[in-house]
Order: C-alpha cells, then structure tokens, then sequence
C-alpha cells in the first residue's frame, strides 16, 4: 500500500507531546528530588553541601505542618462533598423542562469562569468583610454582631469560597449526563409505573456513576492545590494548606531545600489521596 | 414513536397533577435562590465598581435608588471612565499591560498546546503503540498522571532553570509553563473527540487514494473540529485564570491579570470602587466568551465524562 510510509510516519504524531512532556516533567522533578537533599537556601549562600534527610525531617517536624495536612484535606473533603450532592440536586432541578433552561445553564455555571484571585478579593472585602460587607450589613439587620469570617472561620470561609466556584462544575457534568440519559428508557420506565424513588436509584443513579466519578477526580486535583484563595485571602497562617507551606518555605523563607522537601511530601500526599480515591470509586472508569 | 411516549408521558403523570403545581414552585424557587447566590457576588463586584464612599459604607444594593445614582469613581482610579479615557494615567498604562501580557498567554499557550496535543491524541485514539513496555494506555496514563503532580513541586526547579535560562518575568516563559499545564487536557478532550469518529471514514479516503495526513485533513479536521474549538477554549479559560505560576515567575514586565488582581489586597485603606473595576475588568473577556461560545465549553468540560 502506497500509504504504508506516511502511515508510519503518522505514528510519531504522539512523539512530540511525549517528549515535550517528559522532559518539562522529569527534568524539574529530578531537581526537585536533588535539592531535597541539598542544603540549599538562597539567604545563605555559603552554605552548601548535602543535607540527608534533615530536609524532610525539618518540614515533617514544623509545627504548621500537620494542620497544613489536615486543612488540605478537610478542604478537598468538604468541597467535593457540598458540590457534588449540591450538584446533583441542580443537577436534577435543571433537568426538568421548563422556561428560559439555556439562560439558566449558562447563568448557574458562571462562578466557574471567574479567575480565583478575584473571587477571593470579592468574597473577601465585599461580601464577608466584618464592617462593610454585605454579610455583615444583612448580620446588623436581624441584630447580630457581625462575624469576623477570615479570623474566625478562616477554613470555613475558604471552603466557602472554594463551593462556590466547583459547584457549578459539578451541577454541569451532572446535568449533561442526565440528559444524555435515554428518552425511551425514561418512557419505558414511565410506562411500567416506576415510581420516582426507584427509578432515581436503579435507572438515574448508576447512570451518573461515571460522570460523578470524573467530577471527583478532577476536583481532587485542582482543590489538592488550591493556592490563590488561600493567599489573596491571607489566611495562609491561620488555614494554610500543604501548597501554602511549601510556598511559605520556598518563597518567603527562601529555603529551596526544604520547600523541595515539602512538595515531594505534597506529591505523596496527593498520590495516595488518588489512589485511595480510585480504589474506592475508580471501578467506574478506564481511561 | 415519540409522540406515543409523550402520551405514556401525559396519562402517567395526571394522578399527580395537584401535586405538580406546588413541584412547579419548589423548582422555580430553589433554581431562583442558586441563580441568586451564583450571580449576586458578580453582581455586587460589578455594582460596587460604580460606588461612592457612601454607598459602599452604607450597603447600597440597587443601583438608581436613593443615594447609589453611579458613578464612575472606580473607573476613573483605572484611567477608564469616559471623562479620562482619553488623558494620560500610568493606572490604565499599568492594566492595559497586564491585560495585554495575559492575553498574549492565553492565547499563546493553547494554540501551542492544540498543536502538539491533538496529533497525539490522534495517534493514541488510532494507532496501537509499543515503546517497549509501554502501550496506549500506559502513555495515556502518562499524560494524565501529569496532571497529579502539584505545581508546588514543579515551582522550585522552573524558578532555578528559568533563572538560567533567562527566562524568568518573561511572556514566553509563562506560555512555555502553560502549555505544560493544559497539554494533559487538550490531549484528553481531543481523545475523546477522536474516538467518536469512526475508522472507516479514513479508509474510505484513503481507498479513494488521500494518505494518512491526507485523510486527517480533509476528513477528521473538519469533524474533530467543535472538540479542538472546546479544548482551545477550555484552555484559554484555564490559562486566563492561572496565578500561582504567573505570582511565583513573573516580578515586573510579564505580570498578568490575575497577579495585578491579588496585589490589590493587603493594604489597609482599600479602595473598593477601583478594585471592583479592575475586577470586573479583568473577568469580563471570560464573560464575553462565555456567552458566545457556552456550548464549546460544555463540550470541553464533560469531555469523557459522559459516555
């Protein structure tokens, strides 16, 4: 065949993305896990040399260091949890036929397109601000002293925030798959008089096992390293999570060693948080 | 067939009918309220960007009743209100640079990234590979596991190389950055953009004598392209909002929107009209392509999730 040249040719086609990838990928982790090792901290540059795993050991010990776990967890935890059940019930709500559904969508998933640093700085100064926030305005209305969000609630009101934005996101892959599902099993089921509690649980629920799995994942991974919320809203040392500390050691401390340290810690942590996740859940997706 | 199911429809549904109205405004209600909590902070952003001092101490919410009549007090501190849009303000110089490098990234990056990522997703969606142990679904794999890896980790060695290599507080160091960033993205959207369509249709060229590029062109092109056109988008949105690369890289001449947005915090008297403006500001282009091209962003989003 005349095409059996250019066809081999056209096998390369995912050369460049795996080369690109690897190299932008390998080349910084292998310096990662090299200056892990090193003393390295650009305040002092006369001081060099290996460091062992004093490093690690360092970032383990900090004190900040196994709230930053449990902030990054409670903060994935928590999110996925409100925008996944939350997005369901939209999801669900949005799904029945009535007027004006397109506008609607597209109205319901706008806090996804809105850049997170000005998400933060709104929430932040124009809506939880303790003196002239609208919380604050609506609190002086019934007669309660207004609350303090960031100083009092400061994982709370980055959560908050957080809901906010990947709720939609959530409510949007929930609901395309819904109305993905079948028109003629909906009749079919209708017909047979299924009732709505048990056609949700065994026709609409293991329908939507993929696409809740995938909303999973993918929060997973971006809420693992929330940063501009927790930054623009400076709560880092009140509610910082892993990323935070590891920006807090390398950038504000300028210790590269121990900031390495930290973000192999962090790479650990968010390896064994997928591969918990797709035990539990993963079942329902190859790739 | 279908306008027998509407009757099965119909006939199942009329026991019910009281009960329907009050579902009716349970519905409308609590879509309401979450179109209410969605919109009112854009709202209250945009609203405030128009405020006085009074009106931001006092609470005003609507705009046009009592004291809140308008005004253009944010945009004029951003150089952007109609009365100074047209004299000299380093402000607005300050933004447009900032939009304009942001711009340039979120554009750069994507196309980039479309380049290298569709031909491999394309490889991957048709061909079976075998680089030693390695076959589609380990590179797959690769590609994905890409996105697991925190940016914390890459953070230190890009401030170290990028020094090197002078690329530090650069454009195209940020857009090298991105493309790194969306690539498992494009590449998984595009994959599934190309195993909708079917092999034959190729062969089917290539009988009629196109050759392998011949027939990617001319024939997958033009059907993959509402997928390619929704990975760019997806992308472009991804790298619009990017920061904490865009903070950690960038010092002076390549900040971003973002950057500019969050350096607004942290002092104590902050002007809310001129941060509200620079907000509104730096989310409308999202806005603009969220209306217009909602459908593309669908596409991209529920890319394989959906089956």
């Amino acid at each position: 065949m005349a095409t059996r040249h250019s066809q081999s040719l056209a096998r390369w086609a995912v050369a460049p993305a795996v080369i690109v990838l690897f190299l932008w990928m390998i080349v910084p982790l292998v310096m990662t896990i090299y200056f892990s090792f090193l003393r390295y901290n650009l305040l002092n540059p006369e001081i060099g040399g290996w460091a062992g795993l004093s490093n690690y050991y360092y970032f383990i010990t900090d004190e900040s260091f196994p709230g930053a776990v449990l902030n990054t967890l409670i903060l994935v935890a928590s999110v996925i949890a409100v925008s996944v059940l939350g997005g369901l019930g939209l999801a669900l709500l949005l799904d029945q036929p009535f007027w004006g559904r397109g506008i609607v969508r597209l109205l319901v998933i706008s806090p996804f397109f809105i850049m997170p640093t000005v998400s933060a700085l709104v929430w932040k100064n124009l809506l939880m601000n303790p003196i002239y926030g609208l919380f604050a305005y609506l609190q002086e209305l019934v007669g309660i002293t207004p609350l303090d969000w960031f100083a009092k609630l400061p994982l709370l009101s980055v959560a908050i925030i957080a809901s906010w934005q990947w709720l939609p996101f959530a409510a949007l892959i929930i609901l395309t798959a819904l109305q993905s599902l079948d028109e003629e099993q909906k009749d079919a089921s209708a017909m047979d008089g299924a009732k709505a509690l048990p056609y949700f649980r065994y026709i609409v629920l293991p329908h939507l096992a993929r696409p809740i799995t995938v909303v999973i994942l993918i929060e997973t991974i971006f809420l693992l390293n929330i940063f501009a919320e927790i930054y623009v809203t400076s709560v880092g040392g009140l509610a910082g999570n892993l990323t935070y500390l590891v920006y807090f050691q390398g950038l504000l401390n300028f210790d590269i060693g121990e900031a390495s340290a930290g973000g192999l810690i962090a790479v650990v942590l968010a390896n064994l948080v997928s591969i918990f996740l797709v035990r539990i859940i993963g079942r329902n997706l190859e790739i | 067939m279908s306008g027998l199911g509407m009757d099965s429809h119909q006939v199942s549904r009329q026991p019910w009918n009281w009960s329907r109205m009050t579902g009716r405004v349970l519905i409308y209600s609590a879509l309401l309220s979450w179109a209410f909590i969605c919109l009112f902070p854009i709202f209250w952003t945009v609203s405030t960007s128009f405020k006085t001092a009074v009106n931001v101490t006092q609470g005003d919410i609507l705009p046009f009743v009592g004291r809140f009549q308008g005004d253009w007090k944010g945009w004029r501190a951003l150089g952007l209100s109609p009365d100074t849009i047209f004299q000299i303000s380093t402000v607005r110089d300050e933004f447009m640079l900032r939009f304009a490098n942001s711009l340039i990234v979120s554009i750069g990056a994507p196309i980039l990234a479309v380049l290298i990522g569709a031909p491999a997703a394309y490889g991957l969606s048709r061909f079976q590979y075998k680089f030693g142990p390695w076959r589609n679904k380990d590179i797959s794999f690769f590609f994905l596991s890409q996105l697991l890896l925190p940016p914390v980790v890459l953070a230190m060695p890009f401030l170290v190389l990028y020094k090197e290599l002078a690329l530090l507080d650069s454009v195209i160091g940020l857009i090298l950055i991105y493309t790194l960033m969306v690539l498992p993205i494009v590449i998984w959207i595009m994959r599934d953009q190309f195993d909708t369509i079917p092999i034959e249709l190729e062969q089917a060229a290539m009988v009629d004598g196109c050759g392998v590029w011949g027939a990617f062109i001319r024939i997958v092109m033009p059907i993959a392209l509402p997928g390619m056109v929704a990975a760019f988008i997806l992308a472009v949105i991804l790298c619009w909002n990017e920061y904490f690369f865009a903070a950690l890289l960038t010092s002076t001449s390549a900040k971003t929107l973002p950057v500019m947005v969050a350096s607004q915090t942290g002092s104590q008297g902050i002007s809310w009209w001129t941060m509200a403006a620079l907000a509104t500001g730096a989310i409308a282009p999202l806005v603009v392509i969220g209306v217009f091209l909602e459908r593309y962003i669908v596409k991209g989003l529920t890319a394989g999730a959906v089956k």
